[in-house]
């Protein structure tokens, strides 16, 4: 049976998708260059990194008009939200995508793996989550996710040819997808209980209390928290982690660590915070548990790692600790410390991995704490940039990682939280041991036994001027929000939610 | 589309079932069988397999049929659009365009990367082939000179 | 409307059959041919319900492309003809327990909040028509994200799987 009549178009708001459609726009751009095969592949990376910028540019432009206007809107039938979260978080993200494009380009070129069709994944993943970012429906939460897994996926089995990088891509898919699978559970549970898949329309159910099944919703919840807890990794949903973060090629694991975590945190918060807050005394107390064996638990592990890669993936999952520490709060000063939090953590994370990078040279072969071993006399600025950035993750005062926690600690205790706060000062002091153990062992002098030749020494690192950009911004910042983290911690307070 | 109107289809189904049982119990009953090894092969012919080939299928196989679901996805959106492609109008021709621009891309992509080319490519003309074995001869001709 | 009820019937022990055969056989081939009778069966369910339009993608997309991966898949790696060792594993009855629980959870919470019908009731379908309205006006975005995913998913599927071409590296002027 056809109805015969005219369908209205929909109204189109361009400002709302316009990070978004940059970043897509300039993946497919690229795959375009691809195609036309006389364009050089050097280009590549120029036009992902103007990309990011651009989108950048956009999300900046939004961040202005939604601050200063104050009219945070919903966009598209209510898919996306326009407000100072969403604006805030797809700011950070191209921020990753920026750094992720910068430190790829040289690894790449050494690795002999070198290929257009990585800028334009990582494009598209960081558009995935920038949709993640603004998703104001769990429709359009899946899809976001979707489309940066199915990208992570494949980044992480980007080296073919290395038996480590496919495992790592299988790995991370398989339980991707199975992760995926438990949100899609959720989401249809939720859409069972209230009817709709619009979180601002679900709060307004909630609060007209006219819920047909808590029951539903309850289940639904804790789905959501699981399926998104697997990409936050955070403990106990953190088991694919430390594999895939050692197998993948480092840049992409930089730019998986920083920005899946953005992501996951922002279809988190969103879902609970607006579509959920009626259920905040049921999903609060399973964020503090969450968030006690997430900070304890990626702080333990890591103290028996012997792989610099795999110690720090123990160390991102402490990180996902302690931001969801500010979600678990529940107050306004502990989610502007967690949003500050994420800032600090992309700049950190991926200037760990970028120097990690560095050092494994060609084949990723030196990542074994023994590698680091007298790493001061061998690269005497590469292991001072580590060093620092180990000093910032730890929480040394003077460093973005010090104002981090304390931002988010700030929360805690405004909540009056004090288990938790106490837990998250013991796993910062556990967590300031194995950083500091690096340290002391790049001080070191190595090991060589008794009539075993001296070790050849390893060629020089080189470096490239993208990944000599890359690490100075992520020095800069990490140093900047250390002495002067006002202006962001202004703008963490101002990222909020629309409703 | 009421339930009952799908009775046809249950019945035909019905049928299916019913001829492909018994043509299988049937063949079972009546064919005479003396099963050896060589007939139970999954391929009753040419040459006995002495070890499992390292790779039975071309990677090819595999690519066509993910571009097949990609493709077929694509289809069916599409079908929703089409039944009411004339309320939608110009607006969901724009939006049904821009979808199926999305999937022009890595189709372009596809044929450039050549996944779609099942020959083994040509690589070299043929002046070039004839210019390699010579060199290649006489380069063998001085080393038994030599 | 009992005949719905009973079609229901039979479906969902048929395809609690084939799940459970789905795990346990040591055929490969026949998992896949099993996990093909859940999908049609979740298909018929579908359609039993009035949602010819997901019914029939299930059985578009499913069975028709990714039960044929599966068997793809199945070809091109190493796994053996007829029953393999090795497919099960360790945990199995710390996963079958888990699986058992999680059932019951949903079951209890379905119980709960739609126990009180027993009937299949045909409220409101949805037609491809209003779907198609719905897709262009209110899912616009998710809808355009959707070939954004397709497009990503192809391109590094392809990127993935494709062989590696010797002179075709070279091209790029990617030094090896």
């Amino acid at each position: 049976m056809l109805i015969a009549d005219a369908i209205a178009a929909p109204p189109s708001d361009w400002w709302a998708i316009a990070p978004q459609l940059v970043l897509g726009g300039t993946a497919v751009v690229i795959i375009l260059m691809i195609c036309v095969k006389r364009v050089d592949p050097g280009w590549n990376a120029l036009v992902a990194a103007v990309g990011t910028v651009a989108s950048g540019v956009f999300a900046w432009e939004q961040w202005r008009q939604v601050t200063t206007d104050a009219n945070p809107r919903l966009a598209y039938s209510g898919m996306i939200a326009v407000d100072g979260f969403s604006a805030f978080l797809v700011l950070v993200v191209c921020v990753a995508a920026f750094l992720g494009v910068l430190l790829a380009d040289q690894y790449f070129k050494r690795e002999g793996i070198d290929r257009g069709e990585y800028y334009a994944l990582l494009l598209f993943s960081a558009c995935g989550m920038q949709f993640m970012a603004a998703a104001n429906n769990l429709v359009m939460v899946f899809v976001a996710l979707e489309l940066l897994s199915i990208c992570l996926y494949v980044l992480s089995a980007w080296n073919r040819d290395d038996s480590r990088s496919q495992e790592a891509g299988a790995k991370y898919l398989l339980l991707g997808a199975y992760s995926s699978a438990i949100l899609l559970f959720g989401i249809a549970l939720l859409y069972g209980g209230t009817g709709t898949t619009n979180l601002a329309r679900m709060a307004e159910i909630f609060s007209e209390n006219v819920t047909r099944e808590p029951g539903l919703v309850l289940l639904g919840m804790v789905f959501v928290i699981v399926g998104l807890g697997f990409k936050i990794a955070a403990v106990p949903f953190h088991m694919w982690t430390p594999d895939v973060y050692q197998g993948a090629p480092t840049p992409v694991v930089g730019f998986m660590a920083s920005g899946a975590k953005i992501a996951g945190f922002a279809g988190l918060f969103r879902v609970l915070e607006t579509g959920l807050a009626a259920f905040e005394f049921d999903w609060q107390p399973l964020l503090v548990g969450l968030a006690i064996v997430t900070m304890l638990g990626g702080s333990i592990l890591a103290i028996a790692q012997r792989d610099v890669k795999r110690m720090l993936a123990y160390s991102s999952i402490a990180h996902a600790g302690f931001i969801l520490t500010g979600l678990a709060s529940g107050t306004a000063a502990g989610v502007r410390g967690a949003l500050f939090y994420l800032v600090a953590y992309v700049f950190m994370i991926a200037g760990a991995f970028g120097v990690v990078a560095l050092l494994a040279r060609r084949g990723e072969r030196y990542t074994s704490l023994d590698d680091y071993r007298d790493m001061f006399r061998r690269e005497p600025v590469l292991a001072t940039v580590l060093a620092f950035f180990l000093f910032a993750m730890a929480g040394i005062p003077g460093t973005s990682g010090f104002v981090a926690k304390f931002a988010v600690f700030t929360g805690v205790a405004d909540a009056h939280q004090w288990v938790l706060l106490t837990v998250g000062t013991v796993a910062s002091v556990i967590s300031a041991y194995f950083y500091l153990r690096l340290v002391v062992y790049m001080y070191m002098r190595p090991e060589v036994d008794e009539g075993e030749a001296q070790p050849a020494a390893l060629p020089r690192v080189r470096w490239a001027p993208a990944t000599v950009v890359a690490l100075v911004l992520t020095v800069f910042f990490t140093i900047q929000l250390g002495i002067l983290p006002q202006g962001l911690l202004d703008m963490a307070g101002k990222a909020t939610l629309l409703f | 589309m009421q339930l009952g109107d799908y009775l046809p289809i249950a019945v035909m189904g019905l049928l299916a079932l019913i001829f492909g049982g018994a043509s299988y119990v049937l063949s079972g009953l009546l064919a005479p069988r003396k099963p050896t090894p060589e007939k139970l092969q999954p391929y009753e012919c040419g040459i006995v397999p002495e070890y499992e080939p390292p790779q039975r299928f071309p990677v090819q196989f595999y690519l066509i049929a993910v571009i097949f679901i990609a493709f077929d996805i694509e289809v069916i959106f599409m079908y929703p659009w089409a039944v009411r492609m004339r309320d939608l109008g110009m607006f969901g021709f724009a939006l049904m365009g821009s979808f199926m621009v999305m999937l022009i891309v890595p189709l372009i992509y596809i044929i450039r990367e050549g996944v779609l080319d099942w020959a083994p490519r040509r690589r070299h003309s043929r002046d070039e082939l004839i210019a390699r074995y010579r060199a290649e001869h006489e380069a063998a001709a001085r080393e038994e000179a030599a | 409307m009992v005949g719905p009820n009973i079609a229901f019937w039979i479906i969902a022990l048929v395809m609690a059959y084939a799940g459970v055969r789905l795990v346990t056989t040591r055929n490969v081939v026949h998992a896949a041919l099993y996990l093909m009778i859940v999908l049609a069966g979740t298909a018929a369910i579908f359609l039993l319900l009035g949602a010819e339009f997901l019914g029939w993608t299930q059985v578009l997309v499913y069975i028709g492309a990714i039960v044929v991966l599966f068997l793809f898949g199945v070809m091109l790696t190493r796994a053996t003809y007829g029953e393999s060792k090795g497919l099960d594993n360790d945990q199995r009855v710390l996963a079958a327990t888990v699986a058992v629980i999680v059932f019951l959870v949903f079951a209890g919470a379905m119980w709960k909040a739609f126990g009180a019908s027993t009937e299949i009731v045909l409220e409101k379908s949805t037609t491809v028509s209003e779907l198609g309205r719905d897709l262009m006006t209110n899912w616009v975005l998710p809808f355009e994200a959707v070939s954004l995913v397709l497009l990503a998913s192809l391109i590094g599927a392809i990127t993935l799987a494709r062989r590696d071409d010797p002179e075709h590296v070279r091209d790029r002027g990617v030094e090896r």
